[in-house]
């Protein structure tokens, strides 16, 4: 064999597990990172979702006590009571509307006209104090459309919300049902056990009766 | 071997941050419109938090859909 050895070879060598360590470490880093968001983005993403329908009214709430104020020239605390109200009455009156559209209650379907309206009364509020106003006074439309479509987030996300919460509602529901029908069948293995452990019971009392009535000799001739 | 590993080690990890990634430009862009539109400050600061909460809830919704397909595909 040819043993031409190449005076660089310890270089390259060296190279080469320079190149692996650092490409080592990267991964390590790298899969280390991606665990680290992995497990802590489901439980952000559990509490951001529950809170998002109460989160996502508070900027239009805040630009509506704003518009009191500046329009109708309202002191503070009733423009902010003004504001948190009516986005109250508007997640309420969503989710509720929702809820009518989708449920099986025909007493809950018939009321959805009369939610209808006033969820639109609510939005046509909702855009006149803060959009209608402010144009008025002789905002861009730019602005205008921006808070345009802020005043419709948390319409959507009320009805949203509606929709979570009936599906919540249903998975609890079937839940309950497995759980239930769990119960019952233990309920019934338990039963069927003592009724084969009495039945078992009464076998071997019986041969053990018979086997002594069988080998006892009578004492009398 | 190596190099396979480092590249689906990057790709997971990229897929990973995404959504947080994604939802904190969108926020900015958001508090830079709203601020140059001269919003009240506490508006544009609620609506820059919420935009990230939104935008976050959908990526990551989207992202998991995509992960159960692959996982269905596979």
């Amino acid at each position: 064999m040819n043993e031409n050895k190449n005076p660089f070879d310890i270089l390259v060598r060296f190279v080469q597990w320079t190149m692996d360590i650092l490409a080592r470490a990267v991964v390590a880093f790298l899969d280390g990172m991606n665990d680290a968001v992995e497990h802590s983005s489901s439980p952000l993403f559990g509490v951001v979702a529950t809170f998002l329908p109460f989160a996502l009214p508070i900027p239009v709430a805040f630009m509506t006590a704003t518009s009191a104020e500046r329009f109708f020239a309202w002191d503070a605390w009733q423009a902010v009571t003004l504001g948190i109200g009516l986005e109250g009455l508007g997640l309420l009156v969503w989710v509720w509307l929702v809820e009518s559209l989708i449920s099986d209650d025909p007493q809950l379907r018939g009321a959805s006209t009369f939610l209808a309206s006033i969820a639109t009364a609510y939005e046509i509020t909702l855009i006149v104090l803060n959009v209608v106003l402010a144009l008025n006074d002789g905002a861009g439309i730019v602005f205008g459309l921006g808070l345009f479509l802020i005043c419709l987030l948390p319409a959507m996300s009320a009805a949203m919300y509606g929709f979570q919460r009936r599906q919540t509602r249903l998975n609890i529901a079937a839940k309950e049902a497995e759980r239930k029908a769990e119960t019952e069948r233990l309920r019934q293995e338990k039963r069927q056990d003592r009724k084969e452990a009495q039945e078992l019971k009464l076998k071997y009392a019986s041969d053990t009766k018979a086997e002594a009535i069988k080998t006892i000799k009578p004492f009398r001739k | 071997m190596k190099n396979k590993s480092l590249w689906s080690s990057f790709q997971g990890c990229v897929i990973a941050v995404m959504p947080l990634v994604v939802s904190t430009l969108v926020s900015i862009a958001a508090y830079k419109f709203f601020q140059r539109q001269t919003f009240p400050p506490f508006v544009v600061m609620a609506t820059a938090v919420v935009v990230w909460m939104l935008v976050f809830v959908i990526t990551y919704s989207i992202k998991q859909n995509l992960g159960e397909q692959d996982h269905e595909r596979e």
